[in-house]
């Protein structure tokens, strides 16, 4: 044996011993499905296919929560909005970080926070004006031995998941019309399935495609815009289809039972409601799309004709709710107009609307059919003065996720009781690239304490606890089974609150403001709590003149992944 | 100025009957309401359609408004149930406890009007003009307010007879009467102050006690606000006067992309927020504004616009925000 063999095996032979990284194992459709028992495990975006954010672990708990302590620090690197949510497979740890002109993918040591790879795509500086104003990204998705995600520049990227090399690309569409991918992919049976950003603020019509996850190659497209003839075109006033928006942004939720997909579906283009008289289906809609083929099966419009920027993009959580001793298997969503909705997920059909924020004008859904009936005066003219309507567009709650604890039964909801001043321009033209929008908007909030976070039995359909925050709560929360809710807030907090009365417990001070995802996962029987930091435009910019959230606009980005562990 | 129509409405409930509504309308103040068997005046008519929507029957209580506490007295006195033409606005509503307000119908703005040829072309124009208002009134506010010379009237009318007989050089009106003044004298213009800060949404007030009515308002609206309301505004020349145009289309092209493209960030009034600039305190030049928003601030969240925004449409939005 040579003195090189002889090194090899000795380095072979220690292998086993080496703490981290782990060998990944590869995600299979097997462990997609069953990500809710693999504990340690934070597979994908919403961590299940339920989209409950929910960890099973309870090593840290509402009794030893106050021993947290920072464990390591990773930083992304870069200015751009962090919204991403971290995946982890058996001790390694993806991100995801933006900037203009830049989408980055990392892989970190879980348990040490050690770059493994790193791997930076550089993207045209011709982008459309939305991507240039909030570069941003959710998060990657995983598939066998790939990591998948998609970019500013509109393609799908599939890396090498154990050391970063590109494996395929595939374009999704022109970014010159101001598309773009922020939403982390579902992955289920082999498809990446996958909306697209920009159509909501930008003009081009919406869509939802499915990938091959081995090529890449589209399997399948779903517009939320019917072309002119399809069923539902009559929605859509001569050509404004073309242009009509109806973004599908955010990731998705799915049901291996039904084998459906549910999507909320985006604000229509441009904001200026009168320039689009109609219906305009199927934007501010629940949707539920067969995976195999993309088809339509049901919708239900939370809105007709939005004139506020409420998009309803916000996850379709899968539940049973029980209701007077029945049992329906339903999607709960909480949205932007203030109300959490219950629909049956089989049909579509409206059960329930109740609300979760007390700053609610425009209206209310009809508590038989769920049709949304407008208060007078609501809608602003084009040209006219603003008007004054709850809540603000960011909404009673919007692209944060929501989180379900089946321990509870309650639905954890970063709410905001806040306002607008919002008015149309007295004329708006389609450019291809520039903003499709045509408003004007100020926050504004009657309250202290504009940040709620809320607690909502979904059996009971009410809210049972609140905990509250001075500024909106544009952030991040998580629960576990440990009876724990963690909570970002745009002041830099993350905060731990007792999941059974809101009462808090712990808290800590990131520096930054709390923006991405907030997840738990375990290695060699350690639970950790990994908290995704770094600002959003929103948290500065669009808290505007509020004088009581100024103290919140002074804090710096910074693109942070702050993890924490028990105090030895 | 304020409860200009004052139309009362009231319920007279009765078991099986059919709602009754009456409603207090001032018998010679036109356009919002005049003693008349076809043209009543647009408060009226509007009362009317609520009045059909809501499937009851109106009657007129013809009072004078001019004075504003005898007006609500005949509201608090059951003499009528709804006053129409009443601000919206909390700085109205709020010390009327007895009282409660439906949602807005419409929205009352100031304009100025000036002849359309040898007149003041744009609000800037107006400094050493001699400019009519009405008195006490919020148009005689802002004139003043402005530091424009100012001619005092106590009616509309005589405003507009000064107007046309070349007496003042402009006149500040609001809206209402705007509109049926321009669209019979061909020969002038309206000017939008593009100040929607003075603007006044206008409702109904009903006593606090008539819940019923109140909501019953609110629901007609929801139905007639795309429909009938509009109709007899526009029948009445009421929108003519608020869809007034902008000084220049230059700038109001310019007015509409910064508000779309910029003021998200920089704010509706260019001041600025905590990670944008206040534009108002920008010191360079026209050809500074247009080189950093073409390639943006490196480092800040002012990303480069060439190729998004023509070089002459960001020169348009740098004279309108030094115009702001």
């Amino acid at each position: 044996m040579s003195p090189l063999a002889r090194f090899v095996l000795v380095v072979l032979a220690l292998l086993p011993f080496m703490p981290t990284p782990a060998r990944a194992a590869d995600v299979t459709d097997d462990r997609l499905l069953r990500a809710d028992a693999d504990a340690a495990n934070w597979l994908m975006y919403n961590r299940t296919y339920s989209g409950w954010r929910y960890s099973p672990l309870d090593q840290i708990n509402a009794g030893n929560v106050k021993k947290l302590v920072p464990k390591w620090i990773f930083s992304g690197g870069t200015l751009g909005d962090q919204q991403m949510t971290p995946i982890v497979n058996d001790g390694v740890m993806y991100t995801t970080s933006t900037s203009i002109a830049l989408n980055r993918v990392q892989a970190v040591d879980a348990v040490t926070g050690a770059l493994l790879w790193k791997h930076d795509r550089r993207i045209p500086d011709d982008v459309g004006a939305l991507v240039r104003l909030i570069p941003h990204n959710r998060g990657v998705a995983l598939y066998k031995d790939k990591v998948i995600f998609g970019t500013l520049d509109a393609y799908l990227v599939a890396l090498d998941a154990k050391t970063g090399k590109p494996a395929w690309e595939t374009k999704i569409a022109d970014y010159a019309d101001g598309y773009f991918m922020s939403a982390a992919p579902l992955i289920a049976k082999g498809k990446v399935v996958i909306g697209i950003a920009g159509p909501g603020e930008m003009g081009p019509r919406g869509f939802v495609e499915a990938f091959d996850a081995q090529t890449g190659k589209s399997q399948w497209r779903w517009y939320s815009i019917p072309a002119a003839g399809e069923p539902g075109s009559e929605t859509w006033p001569a050509d404004t289809w073309k242009i009509g928006g109806g973004a599908v942004w955010h990731a998705g939720t799915y049901d291996p039972a039904t084998n459906l997909l549910y999507f909320g579906t985006g604000n229509p283009a441009p904001w200026i409601a009168d320039m689009r008289k109609g219906d305009n289906l199927y934007t501010m809609s629940a949707v539920a799309l067969d995976l195999d083929s993309g088809k339509l099966k049901w919708h239900f419009q939370y809105l007709p004709n939005d004139p506020w920027d409420y998009d309803t993009m916000a996850e379709h959580h899968v539940i049973d709710v029980v209701r007077n001793g029945q049992t329906h298997k339903a999607v709960v969503q909480a949205n932007k107009l203030g109300f959490v909705y219950t629909l049956d997920r089989l049909t579509g059909k409206f059960l329930s609307a109740a609300p979760f924020v007390k700053s609610i004008s425009w209206g209310a859904p009809d508590p038989t059919t769920g049709k949304a009936i407008e208060n007078p005066g609501r809608r602003p003219t084009m040209g006219g003065p603003p008007v004054e309507v709850c809540p603000s567009l960011l909404g009673g709650t919007g692209w944060q996720p929501k989180v379900f604890n089946p321990k509870t039964g309650y639905l954890y909801i970063p709410a905001n009781e806040f306002c607008m001043r919002y008015g149309y321009v007295s004329d708006l033209t389609y450019r291809r690239g520039q903003l499709f929008t045509g408003n004007t908007t100020e926050h504004f909030s009657a309250s202290e304490q504009a940040g709620v976070l809320r607690a909502f039995d979904v059996n009971q359909n009410k809210v049972v606890w609140e905990w509250s925050n001075r500024t909106p709560l544009i952030s991040h929360t998580l629960s576990t089974a440990g009876n724990v809710v963690f909570q970002g807030t745009a002041e830099g907090r993350v905060v731990a609150v007792d999941a059974k009365d809101g009462k808090e417990l712990w808290s800590f001070n990131l520096g930054t403001p709390q923006s991405g995802g907030i997840i738990s996962y375990a290695v060699n029987g350690k639970q950790y709590i990994a908290v995704a930091a770094g600002g959003t435009l929103r948290s500065q910019v669009w808290f505007g003149k509020e004088p009581k959230w100024a103290d919140a606009t002074r804090v710096n980005y910074g693109d942070l992944i702050v993890v924490f562990g028990l105090g030895d | 100025m304020l409860a200009v129509a004052t139309l009362t409405v009231a319920t007279v409930g009765g078991g099986g009957e059919a709602r009754r509504i009456r409603l207090c309308a001032d018998p010679s103040n036109p356009p919002f309401s005049i003693q008349h068997a076809t043209e009543p005046g647009f408060e009226v008519e509007i009362a009317r359609a609520i009045a059909d929507a809501i499937g009851a029957e109106l009657s007129v209580h013809w009072f004078p408004t001019a004075r504003e506490m005898a007006a609500l007295r005949q509201l608090h006195e059951g003499r009528c149930d709804v006053l129409m033409g009443v601000p919206v606005t909390a700085r109205y509503t709020d010390d009327k406890p007895r009282l409660s307000f439906t949602a807005p119908y419409y929205v009352m703005s100031q304009v100025v009007i000036a002849p359309t040829v040898g007149g003041a072309s744009s609000i800037e124009r107006l400094d050493g003009k001699l400019v009519g208002v009405q008195a006490m009134t919020l148009s005689d506010q802002l004139a003043w307010e402005r530091g424009w010379n100012r001619k005092v009237y106590l009616r509309p009318d005589e405003l507009f007879t000064a107007l046309v007989g070349s007496e003042v050089d402009a006149v500040v009106v609001e809206s209402v009467f705007a509109g049926p003044f321009l669209r019979k004298s061909p020969g002038f213009t309206a000017l939008s102050l593009g100040d929607p800060q003075r603007d006044l949404a206008i409702g109904a007030a009903v006593r606090k006690s008539d819940v019923e009515l109140k909501e019953a308002i609110d629901g007609a609206l929801v139905r007639l606000r795309d429909t009938r309301v509009p109709a007899i505004l526009s029948r009445y020349g009421i929108l003519l006067a608020q869809a007034a145009p902008p000084p220049s289309a230059e700038l109001g092209a310019a007015r509409s992309t910064y508000l779309t493209q910029c003021s998200q960030c920089h704010g509706v009034d260019a001041t600025g927020t905590a990670a944008a600039a206040n534009l108002k305190m920008f010191k360079g030049t026209e050809d500074d504004f247009l080189r950093i928003v073409r390639n943006g601030r490196p480092g800040t969240a002012m990303t480069p616009w060439r190729g998004l925004i023509g070089d002459d449409d960001i020169r348009n939005i740098a004279r309108y925000i030094k115009g702001l």
